[in-house]
């Protein structure tokens, strides 16, 4: 009995401990939820940099410029110091500017009626007889046009001249016109005399004055001039000669009847006042082009140490005045501004002697007695607008005793202008904002993508600053059509600026390390962006005493960024 | 003085349990009255003068066990709605150890039977085993929980062991011998047909996030036969233009080996008996259709550690990168079959050490040592059990101490003819346990008379005094 009841105890334990060993409930897979995972990835994952070439782009101001050059200026060590931009223009006011092209003196015949001449019988004895000695022939030049202006020449070197004769009268016996006159004078300095020979064969000669100098004379009481001229006519006798009265008329011609300006080589007189105007509009958009231009707006640069050196070459023998207060900058919005300040009445030097250059310089800005208007520069120019006055004016010089008249070439004078500006990239930035593509995220967008199980990202930045100004750091995305519509950061993050001295020199780098969560709304909405942005403003850093110095900057200066993310997901599936 | 020896036997065992760490319980309590009782020791044959299994349900098994975890370790009731059950990845991962594994097991006599000549007994089975293992590391799901937000900053997801799989056929020639009243001695001889295999030689796949970046190193080298099918992969890059290709189907039965068993019982008094048995001892050597999966490009680091990039590209290039890396990995983790001449794997080798104690008429006290070659490694339990023993019925209930302490299991055996076992791994609720095995057969037997002259005498005295008075 015992056993049996035993043996019943045994069975029914087990029985009812292994009926209950599967509850069916703990297999129902209907019944499982949605299942989400939420590892974690965190990996580095940019290290970029960011040069402040990237922001200006330094070499737009000089790409395909003529005359524009972005030098690298060097300590006395060698070391780099700074950046500044060069600009040369060069322009010249020609002979068609400075002399009126179309001035002819008027230059009349001298006709010599000699009337009856006696030739008389000489028994056959055949040699020089003088007809007549000592005659004037003076030539009358009739001064130049408009008269009221003054201008006169006072003597010529001679690019084209002659003095000719000619007659129409039968010649019995051969005449020889020995002209001479104190007025002209060969490149030798030798006054003129020389021979022209008229025959019954030969009705005319001349006599070639190129390279003379020819001296014009005053007249007392008339605006005309005159040159001294004389003449012999002596007769060539021969033993056929036939003696007897004879009519001859000569007429001596001088330089064809005019005296162009063409005709001269150099002219020394008086050129009363002259005024010359030299207009030019230089399209100079060194700011312009396109990434800097987005980046740089009119009044974000403080230019310091601006300056400019103006450097004249003329080789005319005339005063000069020159006035460049209407040496105009044009910024966008017809804005326009004299780089002079006040009125800068300049005196070019002359050329002291023919074939010979004066060079006249002048400085502008810093360290000088001229003051440049550097907010014409800082409102960012595209346009230098060239209104120059020349006032050339007679100036006869004495030095040390000897006379420098005052000289002019009609045909080559020039007036040669090379104005170099020196923008010295040393500047105080305040505020200045720039927003940099950095490229989309559209792999985020991809279906099936890493962008789909990403439910919030830690972003971990660690910054090395070696830019000398401060930044203030957001990423911005934006629309196709550049319009932001958020940011990735709730609130721009600080980086100081690198250290800087007292002298506007950059020292060491700074560093700033910071995390911030992106959320899973600005997680969605940085993959609807089209673009992603980084966003600065920078301001030019300060020393230690609390001063924002003109700092140098160094194009290769960068700010590190490395970026570090800690990704985490949601990978949610059901079974 | 016999009470002492039983409390000193039990109290030994339970001080035995501590050094056991079989994490898997495989088969079920047996009775040595079974026919299939030869299949642990030969020399079990139980009492039967002849005895067939049913064709195919002689004997028909089936296991699983888990290196600890349990299906409520994964699947769970839901902490915030009550009527819905949850995948617990984040508990799961916290109950694994560093290696785990799942095994699945099959077992099917086929064929079986036996008779008894004199005091030898002869038998023949056919059995057929199916044992499958997968393998991990606790890294692969510290991977899926944490990612790289993990404490150890490397992970191994893979390491040595990947899949396994062993399905043969064994043919067993048994004869077992009374040598006195006391000893019985017995053995099985054994050829395998080996119907397919997967032997991982290693698979190591390690990550590394250390030092600011990601790295990751594969290894794989696997074996595979069958006698099947020929297949292979193709293309230059498996995960790119690759596939894997197969021939037709074509039966072939060169995968064979051989093996024993040997097996003793010794009974110590009328209620005491002792056994020994060594089972599987053999090999089956692989000749067909002998692949090697191996890594193209072994241990090839792919780092994920960042890109250099210009300000005004950086989406791009981390597009591009990312890009690489799929490419890298694909590249790294590249896989490709070689033929393999062959190879030779040992049958997992078995133990059994036993002891029967009849305390009281009919009701046995039962230990069973179990030990198993596996994987290069060794593996043991212990097994206590009462039962209770009638003609024509048998239950045991039992616990066994393997590498956790409760695993209950049942048996019963209706006349030798139907019987029924099953095991749980650390619970009694399916859910809970860590393993579950379970096996039923049907035979049909004829006892040996002397079998049934000694149950006469073994029928206690009825006491009739009172009839006297």
């Amino acid at each position: 009995m015992r056993k049996k009841s035993f043996l019943y105890l045994i069975a029914s334990f087990t029985v009812l401990v292994f009926y209950s060993c599967v509850d069916e409930n703990d297999f129902d897979v209907d019944r499982i939820a949605r299942t989400t995972l939420k590892p974690t990835v965190e990996a580095n994952l940019i290290d970029v940099d960011f040069y402040l070439s990237d922001f200006f782009s330094f070499d737009s101001i000089t790409d395909e410029k003529e005359g524009v050059e972005l030098v690298t200026v060097y300590d006395a060590n060698g070391n780099y110091d700074y950046m500044q931009i060069e600009v040369d223009k060069n322009f010249s006011i020609s002979e068609e500017d400075i002399v009126d092209f179309n001035t002819v003196m008027e230059i009349p015949d001298v006709e010599l009626n000699l009337g009856s001449v006696y030739i008389p019988a000489l028994g056959g004895i055949t040699g020089t007889y003088t007809l007549a000695s000592n005659q004037d022939a003076s030539i009358i030049v009739a001064p130049f046009e408009p008269v009221e202006e003054h201008r006169q020449i006072d003597s010529a070197w001679l690019s084209n001249a002659d003095i000719r004769v000619a007659t129409s009268s039968a010649l019995p016996v051969t005449l020889k016109l020995v002209i001479y006159s104190s007025s002209i004078k060969s490149p030798a300095g030798e006054t003129l005399r020389d021979t022209l020979v008229l025959s019954s064969t030969s009705l005319s000669d001349v006599v070639e004055l190129n390279n003379y100098r020819v001296y014009l004379d005053k007249m007392t009481g008339s605006d005309s001039s005159k040159i001294d001229l004389k003449y012999d006519l002596l007769a060539e006798m021969e033993t056929a000669t036939v003696a007897g009265n004879y009519d001859l008329d000569l007429s001596l011609s001088f330089a064809n009847g005019q005296l162009g300006l063409w005709d001269i080589a150099l002219a020394y007189g008086k050129v009363g006042s002259l005024q010359l105007d030299y207009n030019d509009t230089v399209f100079i958009n060194y700011f312009s082009g396109e990434d800097f231009a987005e980046i740089v707006k009119p009044g974000d640069f403080d230019f310091e140490d601006m300056f400019m050196n103006l450097e004249v070459r003329t080789n005319i023998g005339l005063g000069c005045d020159v006035d460049f207060s209407s040496l105009i900058t044009e910024s966008a919005g017809e804005l326009k501004h004299n780089l002079i300040n006040g009125t800068q009445g300049l005196f070019l030097n002359r050329a002291l002697n023919p074939n010979t250059e004066s060079v006249t310089t002048y400085a502008f800005g810093k360290n000088t007695e001229r003051t440049i208007n550097t907010t014409a520069f800082e409102m960012l120019p595209d346009k230098l607008i060239y209104n120059i006055k020349f006032n050339l004016r007679d100036v006869d010089t004495l030095i040390n005793g000897v006379h420098y008249p005052s000289f002019v070439y009609p045909n080559s004078s020039y007036i040669n202008v090379n104005s170099h500006f020196i923008v010295p990239l040393k500047t105080k930035i305040m505020n200045l904002s720039t927003v940099q593509d950095i490229g989309d995220m559209k792999f985020l967008q991809e279906d099936g993508g890493v962008g789909d199980y990403l439910e919030s990202v830690d972003l971990m930045i660690e910054l090395t600053n070696s830019f000398p100004a401060d930044l203030d750091f957001n990423i911005v995305l934006r629309k196709d059509d550049g319009t932001v519509y958020d940011t990735i950061l709730d609130a721009p993050v600080h980086i100081a600026s690198a250290t800087v001295d007292n002298e506007g020199r950059v020292g060491s780098a700074t560093n700033t390390s910071f995390t911030r969560r992106i959320t899973k709304e600005k997680y969605e909405a940085l993959r609807d962006a089209e673009k992603v942005g980084a966003s600065i403003i920078l301001n030019t850093g300060k020393s230690t005493d609390g001063t924002q110095h003109y700092i140098k900057f160094d194009k290769d200066s960068k700010v590190n960024l490395k970026l570090r993310v800690k990704a985490n997901t949601a990978i949610g599936f059901d079974i | 003085m016999r009470n002492i020896r039983i409390i000193v036997l039990f109290a030994s065992l339970l001080a035995f349990v501590s050094t056991l760490n079989a994490q898997r319980l495989g088969d079920a309590v047996y009775f040595s009255s079974l026919p299939q009782a030869s299949q642990y020791n030969p020399a079990f044959h139980g009492d039967n003068s002849f005895y067939l299994s049913i064709p195919a349900l002689g004997k028909l098994g089936f296991n699983f066990n888990t290196s600890g975890f349990a299906w409520h370790d994964f699947v769970n009731q839901h902490p915030d709605y009550k009527d819905s059950l949850r995948l617990d990845f984040e508990g799961f991962d916290k109950k694994l150890k560093d290696n785990n594994y799942f095994d699945l097991g099959f077992t099917d006599e086929i064929l079986g039977f036996g008779f008894k000549i004199g005091k030898n007994h002869f038998s023949f089975d056919v059995l057929l085993n199916v044992e499958t293992k997968l393998s991990f590391s606790k890294g692969l799901f510290d991977l899926i929980v944490y990612g790289t937000d993990y404490k150890d900053k490397h992970m191994n997801i893979f390491d040595k062991k990947l899949l396994d799989v062993n399905a043969y056929v064994s043919y067993a020639l048994g004869l077992f011998r009374e040598i006195n009243d006391k000893l019985t001695v017995g053995g099985n001889l054994k050829m395998y047909m080996g119907l397919a295999n997967v032997s991982s030689k290693k698979t190591n796949v390690h990550l590394d996030f250390r030092n600011d970046k990601i790295q990751t190193l594969s290894d794989v080298e696997i074996n595979t036969a069958n006698s099947f099918i020929h297949w292979y992969m193709t293309g230059d890059n498996l995960f790119k233009d690759g596939s894997v290709e197969n021939d037709d189907f074509k039966l072939s039965l060169n995968n064979m080996g051989f093996g024993f068993d040997v097996g003793a019982s010794y009974k110590l008094n009328e209620d005491m008996q002792l056994s020994f048995s060594l089972v599987d001892v053999g090999y089956i050597k692989w000749k067909s259709n002998a692949n090697t999966v191996r890594s193209k490009h072994p241990n090839t680091p792919v780092e994920f550690s960042g890109i250099r990039t210009s300000y005004n590209n950086i989406g791009d290039d981390i597009d591009q990168y990312l890009d690489d890396i799929v490419d890298s990995l694909k590249y790294a983790f590249d896989l490709e079959t070689v033929e393999n001449s062959g190879y030779t794997t040992m049958v997992p080798t078995k133990v059994y050490l036993g002891y029967s104690w009849e305390f009281f008429s009919h009701n046995y006290l039962n230990a069973l040592y179990k030990g198993r070659f596996i994987g290069g490694g060794y593996e043991n339990s212990l097994m206590l059990n009462y039962s209770f023993k009638m003609k024509y019925f048998q239950l045991s209930l039992g616990n066994t101490f393997a590498s956790k302490f409760f695993n209950p299991n049942v048996f019963v055996s209706l006349a030798d003819i139907f019987y029924f076992g099953a095991s749980f791994a650390s619970s009694l609720n399916a859910a809970d346990a860590s393993g579950l095995s379970f096996q039923f057969g049907f035979n049909v037997a004829l006892k040996s008379k002397t079998e049934k002259k000694t149950q006469v005498e073994d029928t206690p005295k009825q006491d009739v005094s009172f009839l006297e008075k």
